[in-house]
């Protein structure tokens, strides 16, 4: 955390409100060229905007970002040269082939014809849409698109790339790969900082911050929040009927754990589950709820945010 | 040359566009062909078989000024919506794009699609009996005319694309003003329309330069007045530059922003 020699993104007290709110509040945000950084938080939490002026499309109140040194708002030609983005929509063209975007893409780079052609063929390849290049974009897939966007995001000379929600609406196996690609564009040493309010999308970064009112309010690695949390275990309870007492009566059990309503399923995230499964069986059983199942786990980065925040990421902050 | 490799790849990108989109096809080109087609069935029962050829030769010319509205009035704003609509603006403001060549592709598209469109129109009116006397020299005033109110519509059309935020909205004001653009001083050669009306047309370039055109293909007489005079010349030249830099200046301002 101390290690300062190889900073790519470095933001200092960035600050934003619309119309009196204070949408963010003096954030300070360091990225490392071998980070794979997510941002986790609820809508609302000021993530999105705060990736939107990091990436210089948008404007701060107050601070500055820099990019490898460079300001981006005063230097803006050369920080943006840097940068590779992603935004939420997607903003490649339907009526174009995956291959025509990326020339449209590499053409406002102005990269030269034979240059643009071997990156877009290499990056075809890295993504994974080699076969599927002539293809027009409208019959792609949400992952293919993903995919694409991300390879318009290299077209240049990025060295951070900043992906905004670019998980949310994919199912869990193109999330998976999504999410390997992203590794895999890391390990090559491409700097990445996501926002997403998925927690399953943080468990593969390397660190990891927890955005809440428009700060970040925690920050490390997975395994070092995990720690510092102090919890243990989950459990994760499928019992029906699913309604505010069942949640009580499971809040009700110990001092020691919170209660969570996720996917159809109750997550109990507890310090010491001593004796607290056979407890849970026992109660539910005479309260007359019918159980479909009792599971443990170890905690996830969303049962440490909401231990941090008293705050389930997936609603609004 | 700098920046010129960003307005080619703003100009393929929006011209593989409006050629692919049946939407964009139809509104802009399939619709004055069939007016063409049409109206004469409707409109010109009355007319004298020796003045045909004249009647058809202005439909024809009234059906390319439909054409360039449309496509810079109505599917220019329309697409660069769309455009917002996808993020594309968000993400082309964090790179090294300069908004002002980025806009020039997209004005080229509107310059070479209508082009063709007009070419398309041309063929059909001359087979339908349209008649023009044109020499050489006037055919380059022509196309300079064309350009001119073709650059008039184009500021319009930036300027109902910085405004209008969503996609059909801007749309379907741009199909509002072509509407009131081409009843009101193009439908209908200048000497038909009621007094009330005429000034109108002459503080409309598009309007202006469809007389003009007229007035060089056909003949004065058919248009009933000579729009070749210092006020209407200078008022098509002042209010397209000043529409075209107003359109220029908001288009980099507001479009490139949520």
């Amino acid at each position: 955390m101390n290690d300062h020699s190889n900073i790519i993104l470095d933001a200092k007290d960035v600050s934003k409100s619309y119309d009196g709110t204070q949408v963010l509040v003096g954030v300070d945000l360091k990225v490392r060229s071998s980070d794979f950084y997510v941002l986790m938080g609820p809508n609302g939490s000021g993530k999105s905007t705060l990736l939107s002026i990091l990436a210089g499309t948008n404007t701060s109140d107050a601070g500055t970002v820099r990019i490898l040194g460079h300001d981006i708002c005063q230097d803006r030609i050369k920080a943006r040269e840097l940068i590779g983005y992603v935004p939420q929509e997607s903003f490649c063209s339907a009526f174009l082939t995956g291959r025509e975007n990326l020339e449209y893409f590499a053409g406002l780079l102005e990269l030269d014809k034979a240059q643009a052609k071997s990156k877009i063929d290499r990056l075809l390849e890295m993504v994974g849409l080699e076969d599927d290049a002539d293809r027009r974009v409208a019959e792609y897939s949400g992952g293919m698109r993903k995919r694409l966007e991300v390879a318009t995001a290299l077209l240049g000379n990025a060295k951070i790339l900043f992906l905004d929600e670019s998980t949310t609406g994919l199912d869990p196996s193109v999330r998976k790969d999504f999410l390997n690609l992203l590794q895999e564009i890391n390990k090559k040493g491409t700097a990445i900082l996501m926002v997403t309010h998925i927690g399953e999308d943080a468990e593969v970064a390397s660190r990891v911050g927890f955005m809440l009112h428009g700060d970040i309010i925690a920050e490390g690695t997975p395994e070092e929040l995990k720690e510092s949390s102090g919890l243990k275990t989950s459990i994760v309870i499928d019992a029906t009927p699913k309604s505010d007492e069942l949640m009580m009566l499971l809040a009700s059990l110990s001092d020691d754990c919170i209660v969570t309503e996720r996917e159809e399923t109750f997550v109990l995230t507890c310090g010491n589950i001593k004796n607290i499964v056979p407890k849970i069986v026992e109660e539910l059983q005479s309260s007359g709820f019918e159980m479909h199942s009792v599971n443990t786990r170890p905690p996830s980065l969303e049962d440490v945010f909401y231990h941090i925040t008293e705050h389930p990421i997936r609603g609004e902050a | 040359m700098k920046g010129l490799r960003q307005t080619k790849a703003s100009f393929i990108r929006s011209m593989r566009i409006f050629l692919r989109d049946k939407a964009i096809i139809g509104s802009s080109i399939l619709t004055p062909i069939f007016f063409l087609l049409v109206l004469p069935m409707v409109l010109f029962q009355d007319i004298p078989t020796e003045y045909m050829p004249g009647f058809r030769g202005y439909l024809t010319i009234a059906m390319v000024a439909l054409l360039v509205m449309a496509t810079a009035m109505s599917n220019l704003p329309g697409s660069i919506a769309s455009d917002r609509d996808h993020d594309l603006y968000v993400k082309l403001s964090s790179m090294p794009v300069n908004p002002l060549y980025e806009c020039m592709g997209r004005v080229a598209t509107v310059f070479i699609f209508s082009g063709l469109g007009s070419m398309v129109l041309i063929v059909l009116g001359l087979t339908l009996g349209a008649e023009f006397s044109v020499v050489a020299i006037n055919m380059l005033t022509i196309i300079g005319i064309a350009s001119i109110y073709t650059l008039f519509a184009v500021g319009i059309g930036l300027i109902i694309a910085s405004f209008v935020k969503s996609e059909s909205a801007a749309a379907h004001v741009g199909v509002a003003l072509v509407l009131i653009f081409y009843f009101i001083g193009i439908a209908f050669p200048y000497n038909d329309l009621p007094e009330l009306l005429q000034p109108i047309v002459r503080i409309n370039p598009i309007c202006i330069g469809t007389n003009m055109i007229a007035v060089l293909a056909i003949g004065e007489d058919f248009v009933g007045y000579n729009p070749f005079n210092y006020i209407d010349v200078t008022m098509m030249l002042t209010l397209t530059g000043l529409l075209f830099i107003v359109g220029l200046y908001i288009y980099g301002k507001y479009c490139w922003r949520r």
